[in-house]
Parts: C-alpha cells; structure tokens; sequence
C-alpha cells in the first residue's frame, strides 16, 4: 500500500532502538494518583453538558441567558426574535451546540460536509476570498463558500505482541491547503482559562534545553492550534467564524471585507450578539459539571503506564487556577492533562500546509469519552488516536507500542476513566 | 385563590376514592396517557376547523382556526412535564413544538424585510417557491406534502429550520407579530387563504397546501405518540416495569427539568433578560401565558397525580404526593405548597393578560421599563426556582437518583 504514512512509520520504529530500555524508563518518579475530582470543587456526578450542582437553583437560573444562545439555534435577521437573530450570511452552524452537542465533541461527517457534522476546514493560508475558514452554508440568497468530500484508507501498525491495529486516514476532495477541524468536547472550560498564562509559559522549552526530545511553544490557550489566549476570544471567534454571529470583539461577518456583499446582508444588530450576552454564553460555559473520574485498581495500574510511556510529559496532570470571581473555579487544583503548549506531533497528524502545520496543542485528557478522537476525527479509539500521534511523541508511542496486552488494556482503562 | 381552593378540594375527593392496587407507575401510565390523547383529540378538532378554513375563508373560520389552535395548547402543554425524563419524547418533541423558527423560511414575512433584502427575499420561503435552493442543494418543492415538510425539518442541520409543529401552524395562522412590546399579536387576513382573484400576499393555493399538509403531520405526530402510551407501547411498557423508586427519580427529573430550566430559564429568564419581544413560546398568537401557565399546571399534576381531561373528567391514581408524604412529610409539604405557588405566580400572567382593561400580554411584560411586568415574570420564574430547590431537598431526602435533575 502506498501511503503517505509509511516514512512515519518507519521513523518510528527506528526510534524503538533508540528509546529507553523499560528498566530506565521504570526510574521515571511515579506521582501519586489524581483524585477523582478532576474539575476540582467543579467536579460531580452529573454530565459534562450540566451545569455543576454546586451552584444552587437560583445561580443556575442566571446561567439561563448563556444556555440559550448556546444550546439554542440562531436565525436569520429579522425574525421575530430579534436576540438571536443575524445569523450568517454564511456559517457552517446554526448553533454552537449543532457541533458541540451536550457540549461534547462533534463527528465528522461520512462523505460530504453538505451533511451536518462537527468538522469544518480552516485554510492554512488566509484566503482573499474565502477569508480564514470554509463557510459550507449560507442563507438563501448567498452560496456557500464550497463543500469538502471525505473518503478514508486503511493502514495497519504492528504491535509488539502481535495485535494489529488499522488506522483510517482521511482523504478530503477540495481545494489545497484546507485544514480539518472537529469540534472539541467543553470540558472545564472556565477552569483552563483560570489557569495563570505565567504558570502555562513557565512549561514551555522551545528549544528543548532541557534535552528531553519534547520542546513546547506557548501561543494561546484554546483551540487546536492554541490560537485563542482566553475562553471569551474563543468563544467570540466560534461565534464570528461558524455561525457568522458578530461580537464587539469581531465585529464583522467572515469574508465580509473580501466580499460587500456578505456585509449587506440584513444584520441581526451591531454587533448581533451584545457583550453581556457573549460573557453569558462565557460563564454558562465555564460551570458546566465536571464529571469525575473512575477509580480502580487497573486505573491506578494504567495512571503508572501513562507516566511510564512519557505521555504525562506533555499531558502534563495537575494544575492549579488563579483567583477568579467564580468561587467554583478560583484556585483549585486541577487535572485537564495537557501542558497547553504546542508541540510537533510529526507529518502524520500534519496539517497539508502553514507554519505550525505539525504543531498541535496538547488536548486535555479528562472526560475524555466516546470518539472520535484527533483534530479531524480520524482515531475511532483511543488506541488508534495514540498511534496517530508522532514528532515529539514518538517515543512514547514506540514504548506503548511494547506493552504487552494487559499493560495496554490498563493504559486505556485509566484514559477512559478520566 | 377560589380557584385553587376548587383544584385542591376535587383533588382531595378524588384522592379518597383510589383502588388500593393502583401505584405510582400506573398513575404514570394513566396520566400520560390521558394528556397525550387530548392532545391528540384536540389537534383532530384544529384539523377539523383548518378543514372548514381552506373549504370556505372567512374572518369567522379563521377565527374558528386560531380558537381551536389555543384549545389544542391546554393538553399538550401539560404534557411536556413527561419530556425531560423520556427521550423519546424529548426527541419527538422538536417535529411539534421546536422553537425558534426561522418563519421566513415557511412563508412571507414583513414589508419591511423585503425591503431590506432587495429581491433576496424572494427566494426565501417554501410557500412562495416551487424549487428551494439552499446550502447548495435544490429541493424540488412543487407540491407541498407532509413528507416533503418534514424534509425540511432541520434541514441542513439547524434546529432553527423549524417547518413543522405548533409553532408553524401558529406563524400560518397569525402571521408575523409585528407590534414588538406594544399591544398586538399577528394579523395575518383570512384573505391569505383565498384561491384566485382574493388572494393576498400570494401564492394562496400554495399556502393552503402548506397548512393543511402540515396539519396533518401534527395528527400524525401525536398519533405516534399515544400509541407509545396504549398497552403494548413501549413507554407504557417501560413504566409497567419500573421500579416505584424509579418512577419517582424519573419524575423528579421531569419536573426540575421543565420547572428550572426550560420554563424559568429559557422560556422566562431569557426573554426577560434579553428584552427580546417574542423570545419565548407562543410568539405569534400571544398565548404565551396560557402555555406558562399550563406547563406549571402539568407539573402539579404529575406530583399529584391528577389530570383533568378536556371533556372535565377527572383521571389520576397514587401520586408522588402520597408517596413522598409518608416517607418524607415534611419535604413532601414544602413541595406541595411550592408547585401551588407556581401554579399561582403563572396564573398571575394569565390574569394580567386576560384581563379586560388594559390587558398586558407576554410581549409586553418582558419590555424595557415595565417595572409591573417585570414584576410578574420575575414572581413567576422565584416560585419556579423555590419549587426546583423543594424538588431537590425531597429527592435528597427521598434518596432518589436525582443526578440528571439539573436545568439543562
């Protein structure tokens, strides 16, 4: 089979030779076990799409506003309700929730993004046509910037005990330079963006002075490529980009400046969606439940696995929030797994171009849930997504790649109890 | 409150007269039962009066049209307090009650938005287009069917492309309301439904294609989901099975569901905060406080197990009321004592709506500055959140699952 993946592949199992014997790898000082609160006094038992049953009934009646303009579809302007109207001219959603349904992670779509998914494409050069992102719908009256077809080949890693693992790869039908992304899961939100930036830069080593084979860039906070520095910037940009809604923070529909035209379309109010309701939608987002994690002794088992591969190197477990108004996520001690940083994840997972094709942001782990998983939904388990990982994080697959099966059954056991 | 007193006082008379073998499953069973099939009948009478509007327009069948519409919204509002806890319905719930709609969509909307549009407006809506294009696709929407309205249901992925349901019966029968927080609801002229030189607005034989298909959709919708109720069906079969216990978490989820955060929340807090004219239910008609009013009415009912039908009859059976009440008596009373409060708070709405001089509707008491307006939601939505903090205080003590009793 030709593919693209093979010189990965290969690199991998080249670095096998070179990567710590288990015996060195086993001197690597084991942390003690997160507790099950990973979300800190936002933790609970119920899902991650509730808000945290530490806020009374009353506190989550004012989270009603932000609920709404997230959970609820927008329209086009004017409609006869004027508060979530100005929708487009051209999206990719109706609402947030369309992709992130009960604030989990969207699905690709099976063949074309004419149908309804959570994937949509960013271009990896801003366009002076189609601006930074692919808008696949408009409103009547206007066309669609384009649509993306998306068929799959299989590939098979060999592990060390035999097992073989296939891995699909995405192929998209569209014009160059277009880079998927899946919408991700909103998992303690308020909590990331509570954590101080001097804490987050205090990890980066870009150079990687240290020697260890991972560096570490620190950009922003949020999204898969950490373009976003704070929740609100994120939430503002998913608003202006995907569903075409203005805020004060972008005050123009996408394209707008390209084309006029877009600009003329009836607007839903200046901006369409007013400051108090964009904190709102802020604040919904940032007391959602944090659900707990699992405990068990093959959790416990695998949490020694996970630091023992070195994923704990970048997935980086504990952190602790800085002073918030929120009293619910103020200085608590916190486990996403992740280091906020961007790393090299190799040619595999690697956007087709741009500056930071190969670099990635270290995806939280916790809540981690059903697939799929990846930036554009390609892993359909966790031990496929694992294997799509390489750059920085190669010898930690390698090492997994070890493992005999119980190790491996233990590894993913403490991931999907997170 | 001689209403009430009336409510409580049958209540108790009924009560006294239960069959002993009877448990909080069947009253479940019974009660859903009951207010689906009203829905059901009540929705074949709007059928029936939308009949008689195509067959012969006038400002007294389209009068006869909107007053069966508002009958048709007393069950199925008491209703959606069986939503939150059974998926299948929640699911099932957004083909005839899904909200907002983008009404530009169905059929023509202001003057004003043409205008602004240019001739982009003409190519909005279904009634007025035999062939839609959008989000790339062309729709071959010659003749106006129920399956080629339910095709449009969500289509390309927005909740908001609402073609069916309540809402859209509602927007054919008023039109759009264009009098913001001011006095008025849509006024859409029978003459919309006139075939030939009559015709207003347009495309008449279109629109009466529209609203007789989409009629039938609503009949056929709560036909499904009776079914789902009668013997055999697999919610009644579900609930045959429960546990008591189970019924009780499973109505306790329903109600904190509905009472927090779709009725307080979403269908109060937020048009009241956003100032939003019409962010809320019944936009079109101003109903809307006969359908706060009826949700909080569903709510009480299902706590105490009592439904009274359209035809007056009275059903119920053991309620969580008497289930909690000795268990957890104390709990139990605050619950009861809150959900009449609710039941009162809304009843308000209605009183300042229906009233002879100056009536004040939804739309108007959500407007910037009535300070009596606001008053009214906000004593509403503080005796839905009492009623939600007693809720959850019961099932703490009742011990119940109440993990999923969250507002959203």
């Amino acid at each position: 089979m030709r593919s693209p993946f093979r010189p990965a592949l290969l690199a991998l199992l080249l670095l096998q030779g070179a990567c710590q014997s288990p015996e060195n790898a086993a001197t690597i000082a084991i942390a003690p076990l997160p507790p099950d609160n990973l979300g800190g006094a936002l933790s609970s038992d119920a899902p991650a799409n509730q808000l945290s049953p530490a806020l009374s009934p009353g506190e989550r009646l004012e989270h009603s506003l932000g609920a709404s303009f997230f959970n609820k579809p927008w329209v086009s302007a004017p409609s006869t309700t004027h508060d979530r109207d100005g929708l487009g001219p051209l999206f990719n959603a109706h609402s947030c929730s369309a992709c992130h349904p009960r604030a989990g992670r969207g699905m690709p779509f099976e063949n074309s993004s004419t149908e309804s998914s959570g994937l949509l494409f960013r271009l990896s050069e801003p366009d002076p046509v189609f601006g930074a992102q692919l808008q696949t719908r408009a409103l009547p009256g206007f066309r669609a910037e384009g649509q993306v077809s998306l068929q799959y080949s299989e590939q098979t890693v060999s592990l060390n005990d035999g097992d073989i693992i296939r891995l699909r790869r995405p192929h998209y039908q569209a014009r160059q330079g277009l880079s998927p992304r899946l919408a991700p899961r909103l998992v303690g939100m308020g909590l990331i963006d509570a954590i101080p930036q001097s804490a987050i830069a205090a990890g980066a080593d870009p150079d990687d002075r240290d020697g260890d084979g991972i560096s570490g860039r620190v950009a922003g906070r949020f999204g898969w490529k950490a373009e976003q520095e704070s929740l609100k910037d994120q939430v503002a940009k998913a608003f202006v980009e995907d569903l075409g809604i203005s805020t004060s923070l972008f005050p123009h529909s996408p394209g707008c400046e390209q084309n006029p035209l877009r600009c003329a379309a009836v607007s839903g109010g200046t901006p369409e969606l007013s400051d108090s309701g964009l904190q709102a939608v802020v604040d919904y987002l940032s007391h959602l439940s944090v659900p707990r994690a699992r405990q068990s002794k093959t959790h416990s088992e695998g949490w020694r696995l996970f630091q023992r591969a070195g994923c704990a190197a970048c997935h980086q477990a504990q952190w602790q929030t800085g002073k918030h108004s929120s009293p619910l996520l103020a200085e608590q001690t916190i486990y996403p797994f992740s280091d906020f940083l961007l790393h090299d994840l190799g040619p595999a997972l690697a956007d087709p171009s741009g500056s930071l094709a190969k670099e990635w942001r270290t995806s939280p782990l916790w809540a981690l849930g059903d697939g799929p998983y990846l930036h554009d939904g390609r892993a359909r388990t966790l031990l496929e997504a694992i294997f799509w990982h390489g750059g920085e994080a190669s010898r930690s697959v390698s090492r997994v790649q070890q493992f005999s099966g119980s190790e491996r059954a233990a590894l993913l056991e403490f991931l999907r109890a997170l | 409150m001689p209403v009430l007193f009336r409510i409580v006082a049958v209540l108790l008379a009924f009560s006294a007269g239960l069959v002993r073998s009877d448990t909080l499953n069947t009253t479940y069973i019974t009660l859903a039962s009951a207010v689906y099939e009203d829905s059901l009948i009540s929705a074949r009478t709007l059928q029936a009066r939308i009949d008689e509007l195509l067959a012969k327009p006038s400002p007294t069948t389209l009068q006869a049209a909107r007053d069966a519409w508002r009958k048709a919204r007393i069950p199925y509002q008491q209703s959606e307090t069986f939503r939150f806890a059974n998926p299948e319905i929640d699911d099932w719930e957004g083909h005839l009650n899904a909200w907002p709609l983008d009404e530009g969509l169905i059929d023509y909307v202001s003057e004003d938005y043409f205008h602004e549009m240019g001739n982009l407006g003409a190519q909005l809506n279904i009634i007025a287009n035999p062939t839609i294009k959008l989000a790339g696709q062309t729709i071959d929407a010659s003749e106006i069917t129920p399956d080629l309205i339910r095709s449009f249901h969500e289509f390309a992925g927005s909740e908001a492309n609402v073609a069916s349901g309540y809402h859209a019966i509602e927007f054919l029968l008023w039109g759009q309301d264009l009098n913001g927080t001011e006095a008025g609801a849509g006024e859409r002229p029978y003459t919309d439904y006139v075939t030939g030189e009559g015709c207003s607005n347009g495309h008449c034989d279109r629109r009466r294609q529209y609203l007789k298909a989409v009629t039938q959709l609503l009949v056929h919708d709560l036909e499904a989901m009776v079914a789902r109720w009668q013997e055999g069906g697999n919610l009644h079969s579900r609930y045959r099975a429960m546990s008591e216990q189970e019924v009780a978490s499973s109505i306790v989820f329903s109600i904190g569901s509905l009472s927090l955060g779709e009725l307080a929340g979403e269908r109060m807090k937020v048009p009241l905060e956003a100032n939003s004219t019409e962010d809320e239910h019944d936009c079109f008609s101003d109903n809307t406080h006969w359908s706060h009013y009826y949700n909080a009415l569903g709510m009480q009912n299902l706590f105490m197990g009592q439904y009274q039908r359209i035809n007056g009859d009275r059903v119920g059976g053991p309620s969580l009321a008497a289930y909690a009440g000795t268990k957890a008596p104390e709990a139990s009373e605050r619950l009861r004592q809150a959900m009449n409060t609710s039941v009162e708070k809304t009843h308000q709405l209605v009183e300042a709506a229906e009233r002879r001089t100056p009536a004040m509707k939804f739309d108007q008491m959500i407007a910037a500055g009535n300070q009596e307006g606001r008053a009214l939601v906000m004593d509403a939505i503080d005796a839905l959140v009492a009623q939600t903090s007693a809720l959850e205080d019961l099932a703490r003590t009742l011990d119940l699952d109440s993990s999923g009793a969250q507002p959203f």
